[in-house]
């Protein structure tokens, strides 16, 4: 059995009255292509975002490799190996692609002399060509956000995070805006990444997408947890049915 | 960031600027002119690459004249130990000011300067050290000066110009590091550069302490240039004026920072037959320039000299 990469333990978020994810449970292993699902409004961001570090939950605990980084900022979370993209495709809009990368680079070194630098080192900018070629970018380089497709934008996008070598890659409705062609690549592509090493876990709405690509899903609704399993048998509980269908 | 042939041009420029015309009226224009060029690219580092936009700076620049008026004057202390007492005091000042107003957002942020600007500013009209309302005189120019023939003016410009090229070279240097990338991935993508790693509070920090202690190393010379300071020095006016010059010119590239800085120390002196008229002028110039040239006019000089290049078979 591999080891326990991300445990989530009970977690809540509350802003004001609103409960907006309540005690909510789960354990993704290392090599896992883990999935959160729920219908909108289930609470998948904010749950999300609480284990990315960007919000800090109201009540339970977020493990990394059995260590308790609830309160740890997203910046500290990157540090130790948790990478992230967003709903909507980041990157910096005045760079090009290859210069977005060497910036996701230039970002988590936390030594004095890291701030004063003025090069990669050649480590890291084997690294950018790595993950040029990795996301099949190589030929855009010296292109700007602003010129490429959805597919190349979500691939930056993974790429810019993939540049710091993540153990555990959260990804935010990676198929968001993509064509159903496009969705077929992005999954080749990102079952890819964890054939070489990268665990996923990914929220998205495409359940084609989900279903065929996770190992284990969790399905959250109005901010409870609902059930988990492997995708086949997720398809036959009654209660997820009843969250999505409105039935059974 | 500039091409290398900018540093040539400019660098000839400044060393011929006495050749052009001698007098001293000139020369300390230029000279003024090379103050506010250290001042611009201080804020610059705070306004244009982390975009945190304070008017605290008219106040730092202060912090550094006072250091060097009261540490020479009234304590005999060498001019040129009273700049790093000058900078280490705008950066203490820069480290607080950061501490307590960072978290704070957009137009929060801005108020929260002018109230330190404010803070710093009555302090210095009030406090005895500082001698109050009357300021203080008799500043004597650093003792190097006898190398150029006598001729303070002169000897004063080139002193300025040497430091100018020091600091133009550390501003370079800090914003080609890894420290300028992460001012500047903040400023465009503050929650893409958390998630990437970069440690926001300690970056906007240090960017802020580094343009309080250059704008207080300009300060330092700047006293030395008038022989006079009073507390108009440590005015949130001028932190307003190095905003505007910054926005006119052009953030973030030293051009930008040259023209900021020509069309305040030179042009109120052209405009002087006219004063009257001088901030309408100002700010005609202001409203052109945000409305047609969001880069500054720098950068739309640069804009067409490219569309020159391209035309040309």
């Amino acid at each position: 059995m591999s080891e326990v990469l991300l445990k989530v333990d009970g977690l809540s978020k509350s802003f004001g009255g609103l409960r907006a994810v309540s005690e909510v449970s789960f354990s993704v292993r290392e090599g896992d292509i883990y999935g959160v699902i729920g219908p909108n409004g289930a609470g998948k961001s904010t749950l999300f975002n609480a284990i990315a570090g960007v919000i800090r939950p109201s009540a339970g605990q977020v493990y990394y490799r059995g260590s308790d980084v609830s309160t740890l900022n997203a910046f500290k979370k990157c540090r130790l190996g948790i990478g992230r993209t967003f709903q909507s495709s980041q990157s910096f809009s005045h760079h090009t692609v290859q210069e977005n990368l060497q910036a996701a680079a230039y970002g988590p070194a936390s030594s004095a002399m890291s701030w004063f630098r003025s090069q990669l080192t050649r480590d890291e900018t084997r690294q950018v060509e790595s993950v040029l070629e990795m996301t099949g970018l190589t030929e855009l380089r010296d292109r700007y956000p602003a010129d490429l497709n959805n597919l190349e934008l979500k691939k930056l996008s993974i790429g810019m995070a993939l540049v710091n070598q993540p153990k555990l890659l959260l990804l935010d409705e990676p198929s968001g805006g993509l064509i159903e062609s496009e969705v077929g690549l992005l999954k080749a592509f990102l079952q890819g990444l964890n054939r070489n090493g990268v665990t996923l876990v990914l929220i998205d709405h495409k359940m084609s997408l989900v279903m065929s690509i996770c190992n284990e899903i969790t399905v959250i609704a109005a901010g409870k947890y609902v059930a988990s399993g492997k995708p086949e048998s997720l398809l036959n509980n009654s209660l997820v049915r009843e969250v999505y269908l409105g039935h059974n | 960031m500039e091409r290398k042939s900018l540093w040539v041009w400019l660098i000839v420029f400044f060393a011929l600027v006495p050749l052009f015309s001698g007098s001293d009226y000139h020369l300390q224009l230029a000279t003024q002119l090379l103050i506010f060029v250290i001042l611009f690219i201080g804020v610059d580092i705070a306004v244009g690459h982390a975009g945190l936009v304070s008017v605290a700076h008219g106040a730092l620049f202060g912090v550094g004249a006072y250091a060097t008026a009261i540490l020479t004057v009234d304590h005999g202390l060498n001019f040129w130990l009273s700049i790093p007492v000058g900078i280490a005091l705008a950066a203490i000042f820069g480290l607080l000011i950061g501490i307590l107003t960072l978290k704070l957002a957009g137009h929060y942020f801005v108020i929260a300067t002018m109230a330190f600007a404010l803070l710093i500013h009555t302090a210095a009209k009030n406090l005895p050290i500082t001698h109050g309302e009357l300021g203080i005189t008799n500043i004597s120019k650093p003792g190097v000066l006898g190398l150029f023939s006598g001729n303070q003016a002169l000897s004063f410009y080139f002193l300025m110009a040497i430091a100018t090229l020091v600091v133009v070279v550390v501003y370079f240097w800090l914003m080609r590091s890894a420290f300028g990338r992460r001012l500047r991935a903040i400023r465009d993508n503050p929650l893409l550069a958390d998630a990437l790693g970069i440690d926001i509070s300690t970056a906007k920090l240090l960017a802020f302490v580094a343009s309080a202690s250059i704008a207080a190393f300009a300060g330092s010379f700047h006293a030395v240039f008038l022989t006079y300071i009073n507390p108009a020095v440590t005015g949130y006016e001028l932190g307003f004026t190095a905003l505007m010059a910054l926005i006119i010119g052009g953030r973030t590239t030293l051009g930008g920072i040259i023209v900021g800085a020509f069309i305040f120390a030179i042009l109120p002196e052209m405009l002087r037959d006219a004063e009257q008229y001088r901030l309408v002028i100002m700010g005609a110039i202001l409203i052109v320039v945000v409305q047609r040239a969001p880069a500054g006019i720098y950068g739309k000089l640069v804009d067409w000299a490219g569309l020159i290049r391209k035309r040309r078979p």
